[in-house]
């Protein structure tokens, strides 16, 4: 082959090639895009909802028991709820208890007298009795300041 | 057909963008970025404050107690104010009625004459047992101002915010003028205009405004106004 025959270097240029501009390449492009938002999309809001509390239910729910004394070591006699829940039950005459149905994970126990609650961080286990042991209750001595 | 064609790409292009616009929304509130007020910080950069400004959901002047329950104690108004003293806890009915997740609280000249403090209580609801919700106390007896929590109408003893009340601090027989931002899980509170509290929580999502005074208190406000926030 002469050397004017040989084939010029634009004719070996990658970059100067246009992409295929095929139009059942690019709608193909286009719903690869498409399926990619939906599926991180769909990601995300199962995320975003399994953050709400009420979704955690969907995981089970577990029991908690345990006794509740007064800072002098008697029986305590009250209310106990969980945060954020309706649940809510009494102590017995001997500060024990037992509350039933409470959605699986970190929660909080509110121990209750008259006047106020103090709060006990507390973890619930689906399907399982958590034995909180003895939790004491410190009233406080003047009507809430 | 090719115009067929090119309208389906439309389509397609329409239904690309709105899941990339979904994908960011929900992305940023992953991120727990208020999508409402990202938007008024854009549209204040190219002035367009009147989409975003603050309108009063609820107000009182308090000519009289129409607006207001009495849960328990004998509240008054007098001259235009509203009075309460000893232990009493009124509720705000408009608030309560719609519910509100986020707003802004304006209390106008409230005025401590004596006493151990009052609490404005946001995002709380009733029921039988009492309040549920947040409140927000001007508490000299704990030389603090606090927020905390309520449950069944007692209160939670532990804060979930208390900063010392300055020492010098104009506590009592000086009218002040107390806001508190309630955003989210965002709760500021202003007195006078200056930041003084800001407490997270994640437990009350919506609800109503409402007044407490304990022990020997003696309060009085002038207007209070609920305002809408992005």
């Amino acid at each position: 082959m002469r050397a004017e025959d040989s084939p010029s270097l634009e004719q070996y240029s990658v970059f100067d090639q246009k992409p295929a501009s095929d139009p059942q390449v690019k709608k193909g492009r286009l719903r690869l895009w498409i399926g990619i938002f939906l599926a991180f999309s769909l990601l995300l809001a199962t995320l975003s909802l399994l953050q709400k509390s009420r979704v955690s239910t969907l995981f089970g729910t577990g029991s908690v028991y345990g006794v509740v004394l007064t800072s002098s070591g008697s029986p305590f006699r009250g209310e106990i709820y969980i945060l954020g829940t309706p649940l809510e039950t009494q102590t017995a005459a001997d500060g024990a208890f037992l509350l039933e149905g409470i959605p699986s994970g970190d929660q909080i126990l509110i121990v209750a007298d008259d006047q106020i609650g103090r709060d006990f961080p507390i973890h619930v286990v689906a399907g399982k009795q958590v034995d909180l042991g003895q939790i004491r209750f410190e009233s406080t001595a003047v009507p809430s300041p | 057909m090719h115009s067929h064609e090119r309208g389906q790409g439309f389509v397609e292009y329409a239904l690309l963008i709105s899941l990339i616009a979904l994908t960011v929304i929900l992305a940023l509130q992953m991120m727990g970025v208020s999508v409402g007020k990202a938007f008024c910080d854009v549209a204040a950069v190219i002035n367009l404050t009147s989409v975003c400004s603050p309108k009063v959901l609820c107000e009182d002047s308090f000519d009289s107690l129409a607006n207001w329950k009495t849960f328990y104690g004998k509240p008054v108004t007098t001259n235009g104010k509203i009075c309460l003293d000893k232990g009493t806890q009124v509720y705000n009915t408009c608030s309560m009625n719609t519910q509100r997740e986020n707003y802004t609280i304006r209390l106008e000249n409230a005025l401590l004459y004596q006493g151990n403090g009052y609490g404005i209580f946001f995002r709380t609801v009733y029921n039988q047992k009492g309040a549920n919700g947040y409140i927000f106390q001007y508490d000299p007896g704990l030389q603090a101002f606090v927020i905390r929590k309520w449950v069944n109408g007692k209160e939670i003893w532990q804060p979930i915010a208390k900063t010392p009340i300055p020492n010098g601090y104009p506590i009592y027989n000086t009218p002040h003028n107390v806001e508190i931002i309630v955003r989210d899980n965002l709760f500021t509170v202003l007195i006078d205009g200056q930041q003084v509290l800001q407490a997270q929580d994640d437990t009350y999502k919506e609800g109503g405004i409402g007044f407490r005074t304990w022990d020997h208190t003696e309060f009085c406000a002038d207007r209070i106004a609920q305002f809408s926030i992005p």
